[in-house]
């Protein structure tokens, strides 16, 4: 009688990646507005997840704050706080070049803030949770990324 | 607000890699922050060249050895080697009921392990949780008498096996707490097995448990073997009224089912009540004796030594002595209510008051002894009728599985044998003639104990009476 009780020994990587692998990518790919560092990133997130098994409580909320935070610290090292997107966008469709391009005007912690709450749907407490900032500064980051973004993205009548 | 969602909703249009493969391929602790790694490796090296140098320096000024790490019995600081260890728990049947508590548990470690610490709790959900050091798993009590309960503990361990302890393979463990949600407690030091079993053995009591006729230990192969500490510390609640002896005396006395102790009335006025049997075991147990002149309990055969309290002091026992939990009964009367596993063999104990009775290579001075007067009666009519400990005349043989006790006609020639489990590793083939102690449960031996009258042991060897 096997009474093996570990919580998630099924920590399965197929079920995890197809339902936050792609999503996250995206957005850490909106974020960093680099293939290469968003590939890394969300890889090595998930990486260490799986290495980690049962000590991570929540898994996906685990991944997404591990990989932006992987991803941040690789836009420090390189010192680059406008991702050179141009390169990227030849596979896109238009309105995602837009935006991405648009995106990567902001500075770094209004991207984040952005693209938490608007594309992963995150509330302001939770991409906090993500970014370890707080809520009110995500709210501030929000405010100011909203205004900038409208701005570049031609919607300033709204 | 919902304009710019629905730009974001555009991502989703991005083709997304898939990563699966460079997941699986990622070697461990791999950073993505280089210049981090370096800085904090260069100052741990730092670190340590100035732990390094401060240690030298200090050892160099005080002329002491740097501090060894603690030896607590009941923490020391695992190594990190991460192993995952399997125990498996069975329920020990005991009378016609069966159950895992209270009663006795048995927890086999598969791999070799030095366990420092270690409890058992219920969980909330009825089953039973394991902490073994820093490790802890838990698993579903078994449906039925017998069926083994896995549960897989994992944690740091140290990967050290066993020490060698005169010769016989002991784990190293040195005291188990086992703790249950009703706030008994209870602690408990290795017993020792058969050589086949290897010693990665323990075995946990609760205090005041029902009669417990033996501890049944199944081997990975199948094999059972019964403990000659079946009874231990399974006393019936009411074990049997003994006299207290004057102020700093010691007598001898009986619990209910005729298993000898001792009754110490200490100088400071408490009363402790101390097993007659040692836990040195090897073909067969042996009684300790009261020696007057150094204060201690000394085992005339193999020379175990302990103190007044039955702590271990010197010799090949294991641990201490069991002893027993009392109450007052009237005046000068205790009643034995509860028995204590013994204590390990780093438990503190006092120091001797004068002269040891047995000495290796100097003729014994007297011990006082648990009296054994064999029964007028052949030993299998002694085992068809008896319940407890008796004294009979017998023969006891060695044998690869355990002992063989067999009452001689008048030719010396065996009629009838019994099996007595123990351990009989190093003298099979050997026969000790004399006076035993035996303990008769439902029909067998489960347990025999020389006494003064057996020529058995090697400080006293040859010299029965």
């Amino acid at each position: 009688m096997d009474a093996r009780v570990d919580a998630r020994a099924d920590t399965d990587l197929t079920s995890l990646w197809e339902e936050h692998g792609p999503r996250l990518w995206r957005a850490v790919f909106a974020y960093a507005g680099d293939r290469e560092v968003a590939s890394d990133a969300v890889a090595e997130a998930f990486a260490q997840c799986l290495r980690r098994g049962t000590e991570v409580r929540s898994p996906a909320r685990w991944i997404w704050r591990v990989a932006f935070r992987l991803a941040a610290g690789e836009l420090q090292r390189r010192g680059r706080h406008e991702p050179s997107t141009d390169e990227e966008l030849f596979l896109m469709p238009d309105p995602a070049i837009d935006l991405v391009r648009a995106l990567s005007q902001l500075p770094r912690k209004q991207r984040a803030a952005l693209v938490l709450h608007y594309y992963a749907g995150y509330t302001t407490r939770e991409a906090a949770e993500v970014l370890g900032s707080s809520a009110a500064t995500v709210r501030v980051h929000l405010s100011h990324g909203r205004k900038r973004l409208r701005e570049l993205l031609g919607d300033d009548d709204e | 607000m919902s304009d710019l969602r629905e730009r974001f909703r555009a991502l989703d249009q991005i083709p997304s890699p898939d990563l699966r493969e460079d997941i699986l391929r990622r070697p461990v602790r791999r950073h993505l922050e280089p210049r981090w790694g370096r800085r904090l490796a260069a100052a741990a090296v730092a670190a340590g060249i100035t732990a390094l140098a401060v240690a030298l320096l200090v050892r160099a000024f005080l002329g002491q050895p740097p501090p060894r790490p603690a030896e607590d019995p009941e923490f020391t600081i695992p190594t990190p080697s991460r192993v995952e260890e399997i125990l498996h728990v069975e329920p020990v049947p005991h009378g016609e009921r069966s159950s895992l508590m209270p009663g006795w548990v048995l927890a086999r470690i598969e791999h070799d392990l030095r366990v420092t610490t270690m409890s058992v709790r219920r969980s909330k959900g009825g089953g039973i949780c394991f902490h073994l050091n820093s490790g802890r798993g838990c698993g579903s009590l078994p449906s039925a008498p017998g069926e083994p309960l896995v549960v897989h503990v994992s944690g740091n361990y140290d990967p050290d096996p066993t020490t060698f302890v005169y010769g016989a393979v002991m784990p190293s463990i040195r005291e188990v707490r086992v703790e249950f949600t009703d706030g008994t407690r209870i602690s408990a030091a290795p017993i020792p097995g058969p050589a086949e079993l290897t010693a990665n053995f323990y075995l946990f009591g609760v205090r005041g448990s029902p009669v417990l006729g033996s501890v049944r230990v199944v081997n990975a192969d199948g094999r059972a073997f019964t403990s000659p500490f079946g009874t231990v510390g399974a006393l019936p609640i009411a074990a049997g009224i003994l006299d207290v002896p004057a102020q700093g005396g010691t007598a001898t006395g009986r619990l209910a089912d005729g298993r000898p102790v001792f009754v110490v009335h200490h100088d400071d006025g408490t009363v402790t009540v101390v097993d007659g049997i040692s836990t040195h075991v090897t073909s067969a147990a042996t009684l300790v004796g009261w020696c007057e002149s150094s204060g201690w309990f000394e085992e005339p055969h193999y020379g175990s030594k302990f103190d007044p309290h039955g702590v271990y002091r010197d010799g090949p026992a294991p641990t201490g002595l069991i002893t027993y939990e009392i109450v007052e009964a009237g005046p000068s009367q205790v009643r034995v209510v509860g028995a204590h596993a013994p204590a390990s063999r780093w438990t503190p104990g006092e120091e001797p008051t004068g002269p040891f009775c047995m000495v290796v290579g100097r003729p014994p001075k007297p011990l006082v002894l648990p009296p054994v007067e064999p029964v007028d009666a052949t030993l299998s009519e002694v085992v068809a009728s008896h319940e407890g400990w008796v004294g009979v005349r017998a023969i006891l043989e060695a044998s690869p599985n355990g002992a063989l006790l067999c009452e001689p006609d008048t030719d010396g020639v065996c009629r009838e044998s019994f099996h007595v489990p123990s351990d009989t590793k190093s003298d099979v083939g050997t026969t000790y003639r004399g006076v035993w102690l035996i303990e008769v449960r439902n029909g067998a031996i489960v347990s025999v104990a020389a006494t003064p009258d057996t020529d058995f042991g090697s400080p006293r060897r040859g010299s029965s009476s």
